[in-house]
């Protein structure tokens, strides 16, 4: 495999991770605010 | 009385933040798009284009700051319209600038990828357009005041690219200098027409300045920061603007010129010195990132003011509890971005940007004679006072018109079906949404903290 499949696949990879910690984050506040522990927001 | 909480963005951004916002957005149009003055009006006729836009402009960003800077809400031309126009008008502006900003974005990406292939054909351009999107995105989504400190970071080693390129040329020795502007360039070839005809294109010079407005919520003082980032953005960019015709217009011949992907690029490889070619490549990069870095904010705080002001879905007006920032207008918008990237029509994304882009500055001028007969000066505490009104207010809607009817020769399908997109969108909100409007949402920071308007 050469180089530049080598970077193409690193950033493929780097996407992907990037999007796996987004929305991690999205669903813990997400459900944060559904279980009411949520600091910000929401109706009351 | 409602008892819902209004979710407000944390107030963390300086002059500085709003200068990178500005022209963070815009710079990329000084690396591409903006030759196509050439090839429509001439060498002289893209710099007096160039110029003509830079009074629109100037204009504009006197006519938003004074109204931006007594409305310090998320939302820049969208909250002035809900507060001098009303509803219909407030979500047709709000959706423009949506439009505007994820189709530029959209854009900005596809461009990253198109350079990086240029470095050598086995590299496949989508990933690096995720990437851009994807990486972008997740700054945004972690904090504003991360993001914008990056975006000037980026935006100032772009910048220093184009001097570096015009010091590069030996500009201020005639005996040395590389510039041959006698030679390269073709004055006027098509008269004064041409000028007009290179108007849509000279808008690239500036197009998206107008965003600064956009984040007056998260400012620490909206009264010192919108001002002062607006306008020296604006006479940063007039006068890069000015450099890169100039350096240009003397490296390359305008035949090429008018046609050229990347014209700072290909001066700088006219040059022939590596340090440069390097320098104007890496520059044209982070411009583009710069420009949809910016682009995701902006789209963003538009898609949750409307969100917050129930103009649209309220799901989308949650603030995140550790960042601050619009989380779910963030993510929500995307997918919208990557679907456009994927379409790979970059002058139809362009051309609805700007459709969208113009249509809010011509309202922007409607709006300033409103503004000014409903709050007079003296009525409430201005942060900005546009000198000489009604004149900006004029010279904005003489020549956002005057853009839109070259527009029209050249792209009036595209127009028309930019026109009945937003027939379409407001039948929508007239017969289905306008019920679910709360308007004391809508205007109670307005009704909080001004007078009666007069006549009202």
């Amino acid at each position: 495999m050469n180089f530049w499949k080598i970077i193409n696949l690193a950033a493929w990879a780097l996407s992907v991770y990037l999007l796996f910690v987004m929305f991690t984050d999205f669903f813990k506040v997400e459900s944060g605010r559904k279980s009411g522990t949520k600091e910000a927001g929401e109706l009351e | 009385m409602s008892t819902t909480k209004i979710e407000r963005l944390s107030k963390v951004l300086g002059p500085m933040h709003i200068w990178a916002l500005g022209v963070g957005i815009v710079l990329v149009g000084e690396f591409m798009g903006w030759n196509f003055t050439i090839a429509k009006g001439g060498s002289i006729g893209a710099i007096i284009a160039c110029w003509i836009m830079g009074l629109l402009y100037v204009s504009l960003v006197m006519v938003n700051t004074e109204m931006g800077s007594v409305m310090p809400e998320a939302g820049g031309q969208y909250t002035m319209a809900k507060y001098l126009l009303g509803p219909l008008a407030a979500f047709n502006v709000g959706l423009m600038l949506v439009f505007e900003y994820v189709m530029l974005e959209a854009a900005d990406a596809l461009v990253v990828g198109e350079i990086l292939k240029t470095l050598s054909p086995q590299i496949n351009s989508l990933p690096y357009i995720i990437l851009t999107l994807v990486g972008l995105t997740y700054l945004n989504y972690r904090g504003v005041y991360a993001t914008l400190t990056f975006n000037f970071i980026i935006t100032a080693i772009a910048y220093v690219s184009i001097f570096v390129l015009l010091f590069a040329t030996k500009f201020y020795f005639p005996s040395e200098s590389l510039l041959r502007l006698p030679e390269l360039t073709n004055g006027l070839p098509y008269g004064w027409i041409g000028i007009v005809g290179a108007f849509q294109f000279g808008i690239w010079f500036y197009l998206g300045v107008e965003g600064t407005a956009l984040a007056a919520e998260e400012c620490r003082s909206t009264s010192r920061s919108l001002p002062v980032g607006a306008l020296t953005g604006m006479v940063t960019l007039l006068i890069g603007a000015t450099v890169t015709w100039f350096v240009c217009s003397g490296l390359v011949h305008s035949k090429e010129l008018g046609s050229s992907v990347y014209p700072l690029f290909d001066a700088a490889r006219a040059t022939k010195m590596p340090f440069v070619i390097v320098m104007l490549f890496i520059g044209t990069i982070l411009s583009c990132m710069a420009s949809a870095n910016g682009c995701i904010t902006d789209a963003s705080r538009a898609w949750f003011a409307m969100s917050r002001d129930t103009l649209i879905s309220e799901a989308f007006a949650a603030v995140h509890p550790r960042y601050n920032t619009p989380y779910r207008a963030i993510i929500f918008l995307l997918p919208i971005a990557i679907a456009f990237g994927f379409t790979g029509l970059l002058d139809q994304v362009i051309t609805f940007s700007i459709l969208s882009a113009l249509l809010v500055y011509a309202l922007s001028a409607y709006m300033m004679f409103k503004f000014r007969r409903m709050f007079p000066l003296g009525s409430i505490e201005r942060g900005y006072v546009a000198p000489w009104h009604p004149l900006p207010s004029v010279i904005l809607l003489i020549l956002t018109l005057g853009t839109l009817v070259g527009m029209y020769f050249g792209y009036w399908v595209n127009m028309i079906s930019g026109f009945s997109f937003y027939l379409i969108a407001s039948l929508w909100f007239v017969l289905y949404r306008y019920k679910k409007v709360d308007t004391e949402k809508l205007l109670s920071a307005g009704v909080e903290n001004w007078p009666r308007p007069e006549g009202y």
